[in-house]
């Protein structure tokens, strides 16, 4: 997994941002709100064409493609707001996904019930949604919507993954437990996880490393300790009115 | 006799004998249009700050219009005939409209918010059914022209040409209007309140306001409007019963093409379609129909919000309004198969004429079934939906009289025909949502509808194919009865079956959630097209078949009724259930049926029905079914 | 469940069936009736009254064939399909002898293949097409009114007499209207060479703009207009004529313009001198005129219209075929209304065996304004017979 490199001429919303993340490596992305970090996992998966400088991933150039584009070439994500499929069950989302995946979505006769079923029921059992299969995802708790949206994101098998506050309205308990796994998928399968985040225990406790992002500038990079020290950061904290390391 | 002359059927191509047109004949073409263009604006105004504050798609919008035709007639006619009467009775109408609008408001829409939004629309088209035949209850069937006083017959010489003083008058109307509705909307609390509702819907309830009043008012301002607008027509026309159906597809079109909600807008647009209008009648004297259509076509192909509109804030079918699609549960499949085993046999046991009902119930079947299959699984509705049926009727027709071939080419040409021209639209179509989406399939519709009714040398025009008939082995009404059966029946299944393979899987991915289908790689757009597409061709297969049914097709086959028609049977059986659009074109066409065999006042019968139906299953008839089903399962 | 309660009443309908033996004479004879009832009111609700009053008339004096006659009447909605489905709803549930009615011009067509197709009689009343008898003519369809040809043939007399050079025509872009001009525009040149159509309007029906329209005829500096338009595109289309002068020095023929139904929502703005056909009911002298207004007004207290007029003749064309087929079998009436004559308000009328077009004629006349209410003045009947062309030329046109 090569590098990610990216930077904006643009006005606002984020100005002349550049950073990489490497494979297995887990990369938060954090600063207060309105500080560009949608806006960058947007640009990042395609949403929105950047106004400037490049994206690339793995080698490749994927600046502007379109969202489907950049996930077939491996970038799944999760969105600060939930999407998923709400008329289907928490199954046939993930075997949806699947189905994508693998380009098995033009058939036309064959009923999607028993494909990748198994696949399907592994990743649920992973997340620990396989309780949940049958239920419809628009009934869902938040907490599990949550899960079910990665597990959906997992079913690309993607080599980047974007996840925007994946832990927000989840018990603490749930929070650990979350992180943990993106941990164990990250080492175990060299996945590169960039993730935005409010709760700062989530970020100092599982990043590898940290991006801080104000007013749509990088204001500063390294890992817990470095972002702990840095008289910037906490400057645009206290000035935000949160403190660093709680909330 | 051999002697006909050649149709001179265009003013400016009549070459020799036209006079070279005058630059004074140019502005009589323009003001003429201008004035159109005012009254249009009345209406879609109203029509444009109801949809933008309430979210309803307000089918009865045209029947206030209609309303404030017949009670402006009837105050008017018993005033003097002065300027300053005229003046206060347009205002009377106006306020007595507003109030009428207020009732509605409070007595039936109110409790149809929440309800999807295509219920709504089927609620209102209810109430103008009921109001259609009220009219006519209170005003009797004729046309009922206003006596005009001198002023209003009296014209001004602008270079050299007459034109008719309330010609100006309407064109000074228009822009005071949109003026007194801007300082309305910008200088008092209550406009900001309007604005930011029309934004923001919740933001407006979060901050305390008494909702419901504010919808109140704002839907009486809009009636008041629409009623001003009937009214202040009735010197260039009459009140009659056509009103509301002729004024509500012009004003939707208008608002469609200014962007929904938007005030300005809507008066571009009036302004742009007035005057287009007005000059389409001397270019194309026999194209006026459809010439509003088209340019709402080529709006919406390049604007697909409008000309001032903005993107929705929520995107295609959030999602949240669908319950999980499951299939039926075997109770339901044991109904079905037995309703197919007494289909099947029916023909042994009833007469031709249950019979040749039937196979209209089973030919609507299949037509709501590919209407449902876009509508629900696919998140598209469609109002012109009959766009395709024809098609495949006159294809059939086509294949029989046109190329001598039989009846099973004639069946094989209706979908594929159909599928094409589908796939054709559809390339435009699939890149909108909502309404915008629905009102663009209306103006494919449309252009297709003027298509054969102009055609007249390959159609027939308006007197049809005739002589269509089944072939001499299906001759049989029984033999042809099970062919429908086989058909309808088995097209349907099929769609069924797409809707639970991997396509119909991923289609629904793509309505649910169009940000997460594209963020796992799906082609969404794609995807529409498709389902449009095999919507499309499945509607052509229904319409061959009407084609045989009723041995002939006329371009009656493509109007907006029929379309109407369709989404009536799809909602009243229910978006979310396969089994809705079966239950719905079975009840509807029963109903219809009966109603039209029972009263005169079919109408008024059908629209309480509906108003009733939607009142009582807020899911539609087999969706409410299946939803007590669930709840007696859990209890 | 409508599926089942339809079959039921089926059922119980076949079970009955023994019980009523047929050929008895005293069962009413059974007469299927198809219009636009609530798409076309102010045409066909007096129309109702019209055939209603005759029902009353011929079974109150003992009926035909010693049998009553019974209407089962249908609302088509303005719409083809419907009426086609109807038509086989009454043949079949209804066990309608024959079917009659209609006023639209395509649905008159439709119903007549209908007719065709099942091999069951249809009497046209109202649909002004020629192609009913002529083109689209079959053994099966009979049709009442005088056609778009002839009333076209009848206005032209008149309108050569304008001696206007430069015409323009006016007329709903549907069948009936293309028919009228079509027909108006041979005749005319035939008969006044060397006149020039210079511009054309079609509006749609009930959807005429009408000041574009009338700016667009007045730009084209006609000598004269021929009008085919009625009901509300007519109010329309005179009121805006009115105030741009369209009609001021130019003469304006004008079809069915003088029936009632039309003619009253003119009022005080009826135009003045136009030639037109219609219906001048507040001034006929002839006795079975009068004694039909009389019995009208006596039952429905109001006068009567031209749709009055039509119900009324269309049942008593119907009853004088029955009675010289002396039958109700369908070969036996398709043969036996040609040449069949009856009495009909305006006079007596017969069926043509050659066309199956009947011989009922209508009024030409002016209109002309009086206490403020258009009315028709100058007026002369004209008999349907002398409005056809030779009999050579009919049967060039119909199908053997």
């Amino acid at each position: 997994m090569a590098g990610l490199h990216k930077s904006f001429g643009g006005v606002r919303a984020v100005e002349d941002v550049s950073f990489e993340v490497a494979a297995g490596e887990m990369l938060a992305l954090i600063g207060p709100n309105g500080a560009g970090k949608s806006t960058c996992f947007n640009m990042l998966n395609g949403q929105i064409r950047p106004d400037g400088g490049s994206i690339r991933l793995a080698g490749h150039d994927i600046t502007g493609q379109k969202p489907r584009r950049v996930a077939r070439q491996g970038v799944g994500r999760t969105f600060q707001i939930t999407a998923t499929f709400a008329s289907m069950t928490v199954r046939e989302n993930v075997q949806v996904a699947l189905l994508a995946h693998h380009r098995r979505i033009w058939r036309f006769l064959r009923p999607a019930g028993g494909e990748f079923r198994a696949e399907a029921e592994a990743l649920l059992e992973r997340l620990d949604l396989l309780p949940q299969a049958e239920r419809a995802a628009g009934i869902l708790a938040y907490g599990d919507l949550k899960r079910l949206e990665l597990a959906v994101a997992l079913a690309g098998a993607p080599r980047l993954l974007l996840m925007d506050e994946p832990t927000a309205g989840m018990a603490p308990a749930e929070r650990v437990a979350l992180m943990r796994l993106a941990r164990t998928l990250a080492t175990g399968t060299g996945l590169a996880i960039l993730f935005t985040e409010h709760d700062m225990d989530v970020v100092f406790g599982s990043a590898d490393r940290i991006l801080v992002l104000n007013r749509g500038v990088l204001i500063a990079a390294g890992n817990a300790d470095t972002i702990r020290a840095d008289p910037g950061v906490r400057e645009v904290y206290l000035g935000s009115g949160v403190t660093t390391g709680g909330h | 006799m051999s002697m006909a002359l050649p149709p001179c059927r265009r003013t400016k191509r009549c070459g020799s004998c036209a006079p070279p047109e005058p630059v004074s004949a140019l502005l009589v073409q323009l003001l003429s249009g201008l004035s159109g263009a005012s009254s249009l604006f009345l209406v879609a105004a109203g029509l444009t700050v109801i949809f933008g504050v309430t979210r309803v798609v307000n089918f009865s919008h045209g029947s206030l219009t209609m309303l404030g035709a017949y009670l402006g007639w009837s105050i008017l006619t018993r005033l003097p005939r002065g300027p300053e009467y005229f003046v206060l009775g347009i205002v009377l109408t106006a306020l007595a409209t507003a109030g009428i609008g207020a009732l509605i408001e409070m007595l039936l829409l109110r409790r149809i918010y929440r309800a999807p939004e295509l219920l709504q629309l089927l609620f209102t088209f209810g109430i103008v059914l009921v109001v259609q035949d009220a009219a006519q209850f209170l005003w009797g069937p004729n046309d009922l022209p206003l006596p005009r006083a001198p002023w209003l017959r009296s014209f001004v010489t602008i270079a050299g040409e007459r034109v008719p003083f309330y010609d100006l008058v309407l064109i000074g109307i228009g822009p005071l209007v949109l003026a007194a509705l801007w300082l309305l909307f910008t200088r008092t609390r209550w406009g900001t309140l309007v604005r930011a509702a029309t934004q923001d819907r919740e933001m407006v309830a979060a901050l305390g306001v008494d909702q419901r009043r504010l919808f109140t008012t704002v839907f009486a301002l809009g009636a008041g409007l629409a009623g001003m607008g009937g009214a202040l027509a009735l010197p260039d026309a009459s009140a009659n019963l056509q009103i509301d159906l002729n004024i509500i597809t012009d004003a939707f079109v208008v608002v469609v093409v200014g962007g929904l909600g938007s005030l300005p807008g809507a008066f571009l647009a009036s302004l742009l379609i007035g005057v287009l209008q007005s000059f389409g009648i001397v270019l194309f004297p026999q194209a006026t129909l459809v010439l509003v259509f088209v340019i709402m076509a080529a709006v919406l192909v390049v604007r697909p919000n409008g000309l001032l509109g903005r993107a929705p804030a929520v995107a295609r079918g959030a999602g949240q309004g669908f319950a999980a699609i499951r299939p039926a549960v075997p109770l339901l499949l044991r109904l079905g198969a037995a309703a197919l085993v007494l289909a099947v046999l029916a023909p042994l046991a009833v007469g031709p004429f249950v019979l040749s009902v039937m196979t209209e119930m089973l030919i609507a079947m299949l037509f709501a079934a590919s209407l449902h299959f876009m509508m629900g699984p696919g998140g598209m509705a469609s109002f012109g939906h009959a766009a395709w049926f024809g098609i495949g009727a006159y294809a059939a027709a086509f294949a029989v009289k046109g190329l001598a071939l039989g009846m099973g080419a004639g069946l094989l040409l209706a979908p594929l025909l159909a599928g094409v021209a589908a796939a054709l639209f559809g390339w435009f179509v699939v890149r909108l949502s909502g309404v915008y989406l629905a009102m663009l399939t209306l103006a494919f519709a449309q252009i297709v509808w003027a298509a054969m009714f102009q055609a007249v040398e390959i159609t027939g025009g308006d007197n049809g194919v005739l002589g269509v008939w089944p072939a001499p082995w299906a001759a049989d009404r029984r033999v042809f009865y099970w062919l429908v059966l086989a058909l309808c029946v088995g097209a349907t299944l099929l769609l069924r079956r797409v809707l639970y393979a991997p396509f119909g899987y991923a289609l629904r991915a793509s309505r649910d959630s169009e940000l997460r289908a594209e963020a796992i790689g799906l082609d969404t757009t794609l995807l529409r097209l498709a389902a449009f597409t095999l919507a499309g061709a499945a509607a052509g297969l229904a319409g061959g078949l009407a084609a045989f049914s009723k041995g002939s097709v006329f371009p009656g086959f493509i109007s907006i009724s029929r379309s109407v028609d369709g989404l009536l049977m799809v909602l009243l059986g229910g978006v979310q259930s396969m089994a809705g659009p079966v239950v719905g074109a079975v009840a509807y066409t029963g109903l219809f049926d009966l109603l039209l065999l029972a009263t005169d006042q079919w109408r008024a019968m059908l629209g309480l029905a509906i108003i009733v139906l939607v009142l009582v299953f807020p899911q539609g008839i087999a969706g409410s079914i299946h939803r007590l089903w669930l709840r007696g399962r859990e209890a | 469940m409508t599926i089942t309660r339809r079959s039921a009443l089926a059922a119980a309908g076949l079970l009955a069936v023994p019980s009523i033996v047929r050929a008895q004479g005293n069962t009413p004879i059974r007469i299927g009736e198809i219009n636009s009832y609530t798409a076309a009111p102010a045409f066909t609700l007096p129309y109702r009254n019209g055939w209603m009053l005759a029902v009353e008339q011929v079974n109150a004096a003992g009926g035909v064939l010693g049998r009553k006659i019974e209407v089962i009447s249908r609302d088509d909605a303005g719409r083809p399909p419907d009426a086609i489905r109807l038509a086989g709803e009454l043949l079949d549930d209804q066990k309608v002898d024959l079917f009659a009615g209609s006023f639209l011009s395509n649905i008159g067509l439709a119903l007549s293949d209908v007719a065709k197709q099942r091999r069951k009689l249809f009497v046209g009343g109202e649909p002004l097409t020629d192609a009913m008898v002529w083109q689209d003519g079959h053994r099966y369809c009979y049709r009442l009114r005088p056609s778009t040809y002839m009333q076209a043939a009848m206005l032209v007399d008149d309108a050569a007499k304008l001696k206007a050079k430069r015409w323009v025509t006016v007329s709903p872009n549907y069948e009936y209207g293309q028919s009228v001009v079509k027909w108006f525009k041979l005749m005319l040149a035939q008969k006044q060479p060397g006149v020039e159509f210079v511009a054309e309007q079609w509006p749609a029906l009930g959807k005429i703009d009408a000041g574009a329209t009338v700016a667009a005829l007045a730009q084209a500096k006609p000598d004269a207009i021929l009008n085919a338009t009625f009901g509300p595109d007519l109010t329309n289309f005179v009121r805006q004529g009115n105030t741009r002068g369209l009609f001021e020095g130019r003469g304006v023929v004008s079809v069915l313009t003088g029936e009632p139904e039309y003619l009253d929502p003119l009022g005080d703005e009826t135009p003045q001198g136009w030639i037109v056909t219609g219906y001048p009911v507040d001034s006929v002298t002839d006795p079975a005129n009068k004694a039909f207004i009389e019995a009208y007004k006596a039952r429905f207290n109001e006068l009567p219209k031209m749709g009055s007029v039509v119900g009324h003749a269309l049942i008593g064309s119907i009853v004088a075929g029955i009675a010289k087929a002396g039958s109700t079998e369908t070969e036996k009436m398709a043969d036996g209304f040609a040449g069949a004559s009856f009495d009909t308000p305006f006079g007596k009328a017969a069926w043509r065996a050659l066309d199956h077009q009947a011989t009922l004629g209508t009024y030409v006349g002016k209109t002309a304004l009086k206490n403020g209410k258009g009315t028709m003045v100058d007026w002369r009947y004209v008999d349907g017979a002398a409005a056809l062309p030779s009999d050579e030329e009919v049967r060039k046109l119909r199908p053997a």
